[in-house]
């Protein structure tokens, strides 16, 4: 897209993130790369232990006790952000780097009132007072579509709904201006109806404050909407990379094609067959112990070199697959 | 033979206040339906809207506070217990998230076969069985002697689909049973119940808040806001000509109001909802004076489509 400028915020570079688990460390991400530009989205997409959260957590080292990053690198504005201390961490995160999480119903603290909470990082990081910070809470809560301002400030989280609440995540998320902002599957707990209406807000914001997006999602379909880049994880790895109009429209990789075909069009027949992905993907706890590519037990285009090694990525620098038989351009 | 609801409401009791004042909340308003044999009604809505509650009512989980359910004929509130056997071997749930609906101590085999034994079949008769049920949900025959916790969420949700038809039930309610399921394995899911539906002539209800899998699947189309029911129609109608505002608003036909701060529906929202006024009131972008005052009634705007709305 042309709002799209070409200084890269965040450079994420090889990283490799395990968990503890039993008596073994299993890596649950590995060798993942990419880079976010200032002005624009670039959706991270992938099932249930795909990474996809991980990946975010990880790059704003905010992983579970059992989780730590093994290798690789991640730097946001010239900064290692995984060789900071963690005071210098903390007050990166809310102020440079937002995260609006998937639940806001659980991520509000259900004691505080709402203004209160969406106030609260100018309190912490710019030093103001509640009384102080209010009017500019206000402000952000209207421009992101709220009329009842007044009522909602003055509102426990279980007063409102999952929509107006995740309205006012995201006001909170950009009360300090952030040049990057981490979305983790922000519509996946709202009702369809709402969901198109909080992700054309995500898409307005980033591109009035020209901010970088990370949005992290499980549906590739909802995504090609509003993102300009789409990362396609499949059992931990990176499994194609690209402008959003050519992994919808001419995916390499068999996953990404496979999710395509999937989706219900409108062409279809009524009560006809849709095309499926055989198997089911892979359990985290698996997938690490085998060699090879973890897509190939349910890839239609597997050969015998894709159980060696896993494939390298392959094609342009800006659309890359990690297939060694990709799919044909049509 | 059918399953039908008619009138059918669903109230709950919100708690009791002095003097004498008892509040409800409605969780299905006055929805009249019908399953029918080798057909599919879908329902749409949104959360809070009623649609697992109306399953439950169906599934005669619930009774109905007004109205009343009827299965082929006969009303289930006047069920004695030999009828509601029958009744629960021809009706049967496939709920949204098998993890939670599956009782997790048992091993997957049980859980296939725990309704064989309670209708009186032999462990040889039970083994054959679930051997032919995993054959029919396309599962491996080793899954039978692992636990819940050792198979993945889509394999888990064909072993509940298995659960289901293993008393060869003609009524399928399914509550939602692709939303907690990978993207990638819902299709074959959602093949899978179509396969069945057109191989053994299943009745099935299907439940979801996905618009495209509900067009897919269904021959007629039910939407609901707040427990009532806003249109109803067959499955390409609905979604070529969608007549009611609410439904125009789903298929993003035209854009809802701002949405109310709270729409956990209060109290007062419901008592009115139920009273003079739409329900839709409060998000319709083509409201009128007349919707304050006097609640439309569904009526028939097309042979077979009705709609709840003064203007549809």
């Amino acid at each position: 897209m042309s709002a799209v400028s070409t200084a890269t915020i965040a450079d994420v570079r090889g990283l490799t993130v395990a968990y503890h688990s039993g008596d073994s460390w299993l890596q649950v991400v590995r060798d993942v790369s990419f880079q976010i530009r200032t002005g624009e989205i670039l959706a991270i997409v992938g099932e249930t232990g795909s990474g996809k959260s991980t990946t975010a957590s990880a790059m704003i080292r905010m992983l579970p006790r059992n989780g730590r990053v093994v290798s690789g690198s991640v730097r946001f504005a010239g900064e290692d952000l995984l060789g900071l201390s963690d005071r210098a961490m903390r007050r990166l995160r809310g102020q440079d780097i937002a995260y609006v999480p998937q639940q806001p119903m659980s991520a509000f603290n259900p004691t505080m009132t709402v203004g209160r909470q969406v106030a609260e990082p100018l309190v912490i990081h710019r030093s103001l007072s509640y009384r102080a910070a209010a009017p500019k809470a206000a402000q952000r809560l209207r421009e992101m579509g709220i009329h009842e301002v007044d009522r909602v400030m003055r509102s426990y989280p279980h007063e409102l709904s999952g929509g107006m609440l995740q309205r006012a995540m995201i006001a909170s998320a950009m009360i300090c201006q952030p040049r990057l902002l981490i979305a983790d599957e922000p519509t996946s707990a709202l009702d369809v109806t709402i969901q198109r209406q909080i992700l054309e807000l995500i898409k307005q914001v980033q591109i009035e404050y020209q901010l970088a997006v990370v949005l992290i999602s499980h549906d590739l379909a909802v995504v090609s909407h509003v993102a300009d880049r789409i990362l396609v994880l499949y059992g931990g790895r990176a499994a194609e990379i690209g402008p959003t109009a050519s992994m919808v429209n001419a995916p390499r990789h068999p996953y990404t094609r496979g999710l395509l075909r999937s989706t219900l069009t409108a062409e279809l027949g009524h009560k006809a067959k849709l095309a499926s992905l055989a198997g089911y993907p892979p359990n985290p706890l698996e997938v690490d112990r085998e060699p090879g590519c973890p897509f190939r037990p349910r890839c239609h285009r597997a050969e015998t070199e894709c159980s060696v090694a896993f494939p390298p990525l392959e094609g342009q620098p800006s659309h890359q697959w990690a297939c060694y038989n990709p799919e044909p351009t049509a | 033979m059918s399953l039908t609801a008619i009138d059918t409401s669903k109230r709950f009791l919100l708690g009791r206040r002095w003097p004498l004042k008892t509040e409800y909340t409605v969780g299905v308003d006055a929805v009249t339906c019908e399953v029918l044999p080798g057909q599919t009604l879908g329902v749409v809505g949104e959360s809070g809207s009623g649609k697992s509650t109306l399953a439950r009512l169906m599934l005669g989980l619930l009774t109905p506070s007004a109205g009343h359910i009827e299965f082929e004929g006969k009303s289930v509130a006047s069920f004695g217990p030999g009828e509601w056997r029958s009744f629960r071997q021809a009706v049967q749930p496939i709920f949204q998230d098998p993890r939670s609906s599956l009782n997790w101590r048992h091993s997957i085999e049980r859980i296939i076969t725990e309704p064989l034994q309670n209708f009186g079949q032999s462990p040889k008769q039970r083994a054959e069985r679930s051997l032919v049920l995993l054959e029919q949900v396309r599962l491996p025959t080793h899954i039978l002697k692992r636990q819940t916790s050792d198979v993945s969420g889509g394999q888990l949700q064909r072993v509940a689909i298995a659960r289901a038809l293993a008393l060869d039930p003609r009524y399928l309610i399914c509550d939602e049973p692709l939303s907690a399921l990978d993207v990638s394995v819902q299709a074959g899911v959602l093949n899978l119940l179509l396969d069945l539906q057109a191989s053994r002539n299943l009745a099935m209800m299907f439940i979801s808040h996905d618009l495209e899998v509900v067009r897919h699947v269904s021959d007629r189309v039910i939407v609901m806001y707040r427990g009532a029911v806003m249109e109803d129609a067959p499955a390409g109608d609905l979604y070529r000509k969608p007549r009611h505002p609410y439904t125009q608003v789903l298929l993003g036909r035209s854009a809802p109001l701002p949405e109310d701060v709270t729409t956990a529906p209060s109290v007062a929202s419901i008592t009115s909802a139920r009273g003079v006024r739409c329900p839709f009131t409060d998000r319709c972008p083509t409201r009128q004076d007349r919707c304050f005052t006097e609640r439309p009634k569904l009526r028939q705007v097309e042979p077979q489509h009705r709609a709840a709305c003064h203007f549809a």
